[in-house]
């Protein structure tokens, strides 16, 4: 299961018109922990357009078992916990879109669950924000290129939208 | 000055060592002149008595024993070489007796044989052909040719009887010529045989004067002769005048490796005996002196593969292989003793959950004496002694962000991989204990293929290092040098 899965826009199972935002999983499996980032773009019809990158978060208690893997995603950044919360793929990417500055500035939960199965050519889940079932069904299908291994801290990250600029 | 010319002598004697010494090789010629020396091997020439096919184009009553001058002439004169030892068609027959499973398939060459003609008397042709067949495969093993050419001739010439009873006109034909090439005085008698076998075989007889037979049989290496360099067969046949070729004597020089050397010799020439015996001595090798091999003081080379793994492994990484190239020196002490030394450089592999962050190259290095036993092609030893090994730095987690992401502070992983979550350790030295054992078989010459299993403890160490008895095995391809 290790590399990169981008989410299924393409098949009749998956279309995602409808969606605000589009994931993409860069996974690595080391026995039966799984870590790695997963990847949020604005969905702008040009699907993973790295301009339109939205926030990357760390896959935390990531676990492996046979053919599923589960592991969540902090949403929020918190001070107590670092490493929570987005990073951004360079100091000054933009995030220019306003659907994803009120997305990171005012999440939808502070958690965002992934339960997912499947083989080498498709995953399929759910995804849960805050463990609220039953969430939402999503597939993923392997991704073009190289898994990417890490993303920029927030701290290093100068136009990432802060919880003091969400709209009252 | 003095000094100057000194120094300039000895200048000269280190640039031009052999200017005084080398001297320009002899010939064949000079060096049997000169004797040959002590230890010398002489090439074996096994000469087999020469068929002769001239009867073949006979007409009328065939004169029992045609004259062979020419062929003895040519034996007698190759035998005056000194450097070769020469087996003659007489001995030669004494040495293809003398093979092993000769009695044993000639009982039953015979016996296929009889049964073969029993066959055919009570018109059983299918079994006479297969039955026939059968002696025919041993005959041609056993050269039986020139142990008994007319009990090969007559089981040919049934099986070629009975083939053409059949209809097989094809198989017959070559059954005859095989019968004719055996006995060339061979007739089928015309109040005797049914005249369309006498035809089919005056047919095969006269193709044979043609056309020679294809000397499939004369330019094979013995089944049953032992395979040895130093050996070669020489057969030959004389072949009748046919339009524009004379009589001449055909002769084939094989070797063990399946070298063949053709010549013929017309034998109207004059001197035609000598002048075929000396062409075949200037082809075949001189020989060479053995040199005394004192009991040990074999010195080989071997280089290949190495995989070893730590069967003490502290890390907590699991099972990692050590994949590399490993090259070992062995020299014999005495007659079954020797010392091995051994160098082998590996890098590891990663363990199932990558635990290892990085490569570790090791270097092992091996010193003992031990036993070594031969057999045949195939070599046994098994050596103690010391080993020195270096693992170079370990790298070591069990944080599985560590793991996946490159250390950098401005990551967004560096949250989670603390420093201290990666534990590392420097190159080391360990000396211990080793052993080896392995075994090795000869490929060719002084090529030979070794394989080997080694262990070792380690009693010392430099720096403390989790890592420890390593278990691995060589697989590698050595030189014996001397």
């Amino acid at each position: 299961m290790s590399g990169a899965w981008q989410q299924d826009c393409d098949s009749v199972e998956g279309r995602c018109d409808d969606e605000p935002f589009v994931y993409m999983l860069h996974v690595g499996r080391y026995g039966d922990d799984v870590t790695g980032l997963v990847v949020r773009y604005v969905n702008s019809g040009a699907p993973f357009d790295p301009r339109m990158e939205c926030g990357c978060y760390v896959m935390q208690g990531g676990r492996a078992k046979d053919t599923s893997i589960s592991l969540h995603l902090k949403l929020r950044a918190a001070a107590a916990a670092p490493g929570d919360g987005p990073g951004c793929p360079a100091p000054t990417h933009p995030f220019a879109s306003e659907s994803c500055r009120a997305a990171l500035a005012d999440p939808p939960c502070s958690t965002l669950r992934f339960d997912l199965s499947g083989d080498d050519d498709i995953l399929d889940g759910r995804l849960s924000c805050d463990d609220a079932a039953p969430g939402v069904t999503r597939r993923f299908v392997p991704a073009r290129g190289k898994t990417r291994r890490t993303c920029l801290a927030a701290d290093h990250c100068a136009n990432l939208p802060s919880p003091d600029d969400s709209p009252p | 000055m003095i000094r100057l010319r000194t120094l300039t002598l000895c200048l000269a004697g280190l640039f031009f060592p052999m200017g005084a010494s080398a001297a320009p090789p002899l010939s064949d010629v000079e060096r049997l002149r000169d004797g040959l020396p002590p230890g010398f091997r002489r090439p074996t020439v096994v000469v087999y008595p020469v068929l002769d096919a001239r009867p073949l184009a006979a007409v009328g009553p065939v004169a029992p024993s045609p004259e062979t001058s020419v062929f003895d002439a040519f034996v007698a004169e190759l035998a005056r070489h000194e450097n070769l030892n020469v087996i003659r068609p007489g001995q030669t027959l004494q040495r293809v007796r003398a093979r092993k499973g000769f009695a044993e398939n000639e009982v039953e060459a015979g016996r296929m044989s009889g049964a073969g003609h029993d066959d055919y008397k009570q018109v059983r042709l299918d079994a006479a052909i297969d039955h026939l067949a059968e002696a025919g495969t041993l005959f041609s093993r056993l050269e039986y040719v020139y142990v008994d050419p007319r009990a090969v001739a007559r089981a040919e010439l049934v099986r070629g009887q009975a083939l053409l009873e059949k209809g097989d006109d094809v198989d017959a034909s070559t059954a005859f010529g095989r019968a004719l090439n055996a006995d060339p005085r061979l007739r089928l008698r015309p109040n005797y045989d049914r005249p369309e076998c006498i035809d089919a075989f005056e047919r095969a007889r006269r193709a044979a004067i043609e056309t020679p037979p294809a000397p499939t049989e004369l330019s094979r290496w013995a089944a049953d002769e032992p395979v040895s360099p130093d050996v070669y067969l020489v057969r030959s046949r004389l072949l009748p005048a046919v339009a524009e070729r004379p009589e001449r004597l055909e002769i084939y020089v094989v070797g063990s490796g399946g070298a063949v050397m053709p010549d013929v010799q017309a034998l109207a020439m004059p001197d035609a005996a000598s002048r075929l015996a000396g062409r075949l001595w200037a082809s075949l090798p001189f020989g060479h002196t053995v040199k005394d091999k004192k009991p040990g003081g074999e010195v080989r080379l071997d280089a290949g593969f190495a995989w070893f793994l730590f069967a003490e492994d502290g890390l907590g990484a699991g099972v990692f292989n050590n994949v590399g190239a490993q090259s070992s020196f062995y020299w014999g002490l005495a007659r079954n003793i020797g010392l091995q030394v051994a160098f082998l450089v590996a890098n590891s592999g990663r363990d199932t959950e990558e635990d290892l962050r990085g490569d570790i190259l090791t270097y092992r290095a091996f010193l003992g004496p031990g036993y070594e036993k031969r057999v045949a092609r195939w070599r046994f030893d098994a050596h103690l002694g010391v080993e020195v090994a270096s693992p170079g730095r370990i790298a070591t987690t069990d944080n599985v962000y560590c793991k996946h992401a490159p250390p950098d502070e401005r990551s967004i992983f560096a949250a989670f991989c603390p420093q201290d979550a990666i534990s590392t350790s420097n190159r080391t030295l360990l000396v211990g204990t080793g052993m080896t054992a392995g075994a090795s078989v000869d490929l060719v010459d002084d090529l030979y293929l070794a394989l080997q299993v080694n262990a070792a403890e380690y009693f010392y160490q430099l720096e403390s290092t989790d890592l420890g008895r390593p278990v691995g095995a060589s697989l590698s391809l050595g030189y014996r040098l001397r």
